[in-house]
């Protein structure tokens, strides 16, 4: 019973100004990303239906949930259920009192409410925690319970705010896991708030991203990954920006320049950032593009990322860091010089700053 | 941290202005006779009057207070300020102003009390009933501060979550709401009746002091020392009684506050 997930939504609050326009196809889940501010969970709050529309509409499925000045379900009534990032389990309700509070406030009678409710424990592998306080689960455990609460009450839609954020690692991965098994068994419609690419890329199919109340950004995983077109989803994607003029088909900054290829015309002498994998970023001791003073280096899984104070960065093969350097692994203070191709680097028109 | 050696006197002597005069009424009470004293046919009757319109008043607050406050907790900002203030006047307010102003409203010349005894004959003052109300008057505050702090501090979010798993707005208070506040309902129920059963000044002022029908423990206590009623040494009784209960009321608060699991 997978419903399609309208959402043209404009929100005004605390002079804040959302206008969102997201579709999720029914079954499927859509990524939200953005920075922290950007108005994520205020979209998510406008589809529970736990503030209020200025203009726009929602639907889900056939369903029209709220149209200003026509239709305005109440939160109850919209079979959508929002997981955030703390449980906020029921304190007096055990744990399968609080699984089975959905089902009953659905109309299962409290035996096959109950029997639900052991149903998720077990998939929840907490098959021996029924009668368990909240305050008497871990943290893990009990974001496990609400993943099952939150499910067991048979939502047409699941709202996933940054579920994962508060978890530690180890926990974290057993619920991200957890949570993907049984959404594509229950082909739940689903809208992830996130901060990171890689929950993106395991269960969306289409992303958006948000900055200052605004999509900036409607894509796949895919392509926010490989061609990242704004600051923040360059960041995101592991993308380094670097911030300049454009002078001469490059990107001029304090200390240098480097080769772009713009996709859209660009004043000459105005503000950009340049976008760059540091992977296309290559390194010698000897020539190159820019000379650069190392701020950072970082070791990780046989790759070597060598930070500078321009935001210009290289990611290299251990071996070809040491041999950049002609022996050591260059360290912070090391003066290199990087290279890049025009083709590798993408400027955009920095609206935000002014020369 | 070390403090001034010099402030440890005052404090000493605060401690003394507070502990010393119950002191001094448990020096006075005989233990021979308390008994005695007690249960004798005055005191038994303003003991018993005390406890039915301390529960009655404790009941009408309960059944108007908890919902008062649940209102209060969930309303907008500037409301529940409003009206936070209305509910705290009576209990800053001297309880014998209290007993005016609901004589004002209530007596048979009063606001409402004149329309009501032309209609029906039937006048509240020096009533049980008045006691009640007045004891009521003075003591839901308590009760609404108590439930509407607690309503707060657990926030609004419990509610969101249950109505996203489908849950009716009835179902949210009953299910969620009110047990989440449990533990203030019953910090202000004990605060409550412990306000109605000390309740002097509202009650002589409105109910008057009429044994077996308006006379409660603080008014008994009061009239033996003017001379009339149930004697000194039963008065007496009576108010080691009050000092046991209310101290009583708060180890009780005290170990529930320190309580750690909730």
């Amino acid at each position: 019973m997978s419903r399609r997930l309208r959402a043209d939504v404009d929100v005004i609050r605390d002079g804040f100004h959302l206008q969102a326009d997201v579709d999720v196809a029914a079954g499927r889940c859509l990524a939200v990303l953005g920075p922290n501010g950007a108005g994520k969970s205020t979209l998510l709050a406008a589809i529970a239906g736990i503030v209020r529309l200025h203009e726009g509409v929602v639907t889900l499925g056939e369903r029209m949930l709220e149209r200003p000045g026509q239709v305005r379900l109440r939160p109850e009534q919209r079979h959508i259920t929002l997981l955030d990032q703390k449980p906020r389990l029921f304190p007096h309700l055990t744990a399968a009192q609080n699984i089975a509070f959905g089902p009953r406030s659905r109309g299962h009678d409290r035996g096959s409410a109950r029997r639900i409710a052991i149903d998720w424990l077990e998939r929840v592998e907490l098959p021996d925690r029924a009668d368990a306080r909240p305050h008497e689960l871990s943290g893990g455990q009990q974001q496990r319970i609400a993943l099952a609460r939150a499910l067991a009450s048979e939502p047409e839609a699941l709202l996933l705010d940054e579920p994962f954020a508060a978890l530690d690692t180890e926990s974290a991965v057993a619920i991200r896991s957890l949570l993907a098994v049984e959404l594509a068994r229950t082909a739940t419609t689903s809208v992830l708030v996130t901060h990171d690419v890689a929950d993106a890329w395991q269960w969306a199919d289409r992303c958006v991203v948000l900055e200052a109340g605004q999509v900036i950004e409607e894509t796949t995983p895919a392509g926010l990954t490989a061609r990242p077109r704004h600051r923040f989803t360059a960041a995101l994607a592991g993308f380094c920006v670097v911030d300049g003029t454009w002078s001469n088909g490059h990107v001029r900054y304090d200390g240098g320049a480097i080769p772009g290829t713009a996709d859209a015309p660009l004043a000459q002498d105005g503000p950009v950032f340049g976008i760059v994998a540091p992977r296309d970023v290559r390194v010698s001791a000897r020539s190159g593009q820019v000379q650069v003073s190392l701020t950072g280096v970082s070791v990780r899984a046989g790759t070597v990322r060598l930070e500078t104070a321009s935001g210009l960065a290289a990611e290299l093969g251990f071996d070809e860091a040491v041999q950049s350097t002609g022996g050591a692994l260059p360290v912070i203070g090391d003066r290199l010089w990087f290279s890049v191709d025009a083709m590798r680097v993408l400027p955009r028109a920095d609206v935000n700053r002014c020369m | 941290m070390s403090l001034p050696r010099s402030l440890y006197v005052p404090a000493l002597v605060g401690l003394s202005l507070l502990v010393l005069p119950i002191v001094g009424l448990i020096s006075r009470v005989d233990p021979d006779t308390f008994w005695s004293d007690l249960t004798s046919p005055g005191a038994l009757a303003a003991l018993r009057l005390s406890l039915v319109t301390g529960a009655c008043a404790t009941i009408v607050c309960l059944v108007l207070g908890v919902p008062l406050a649940i209102v209060i907790a969930r309303a907008p900002r500037r409301a529940a300020a409003i009206v936070r203030t209305l509910v705290l006047v009576p209990l800053v307010l001297p309880p014998m102003v209290g007993g005016l102003a609901l004589l004002a409203l209530a007596g048979r010349s009063g606001l409402l009390g004149r329309p009501l005894f032309e209609i029906s004959g039937f006048s509240l003052p020096y009533t049980t009933a008045a006691v009640v109300i007045a004891q009521a008057f003075v003591a839901m505050p308590f009760l609404v501060i108590a439930v509407e702090g607690t309503l707060r501090t657990s926030g609004t979010s419990h509610e969101q979550v249950a109505a996203g798993l489908g849950a009716g707005r009835w179902r949210v208070l009953t299910r969620i709401t009110l047990p989440l506040c449990l533990p203030g309902v019953a910090a202000g129920t004990v605060l409550c009746f412990a306000r109605a059963l000390g309740e002097f000044g509202a009650t002589a002022l409105f109910a008057g002091n009429a044994p077996g029908v308006t006379q409660t423990m603080p008014l008994a206590i009061y009239t033996a020392f003017n001379g009339v009623g149930v004697t000194q040494d039963s008065a007496l009784a009576m108010a080691v009684l009050l000092l046991v209960s209310a101290a009583v009321i708060v180890a009780g608060l005290r170990t529930w506050r320190e309580d750690p699991v909730r």
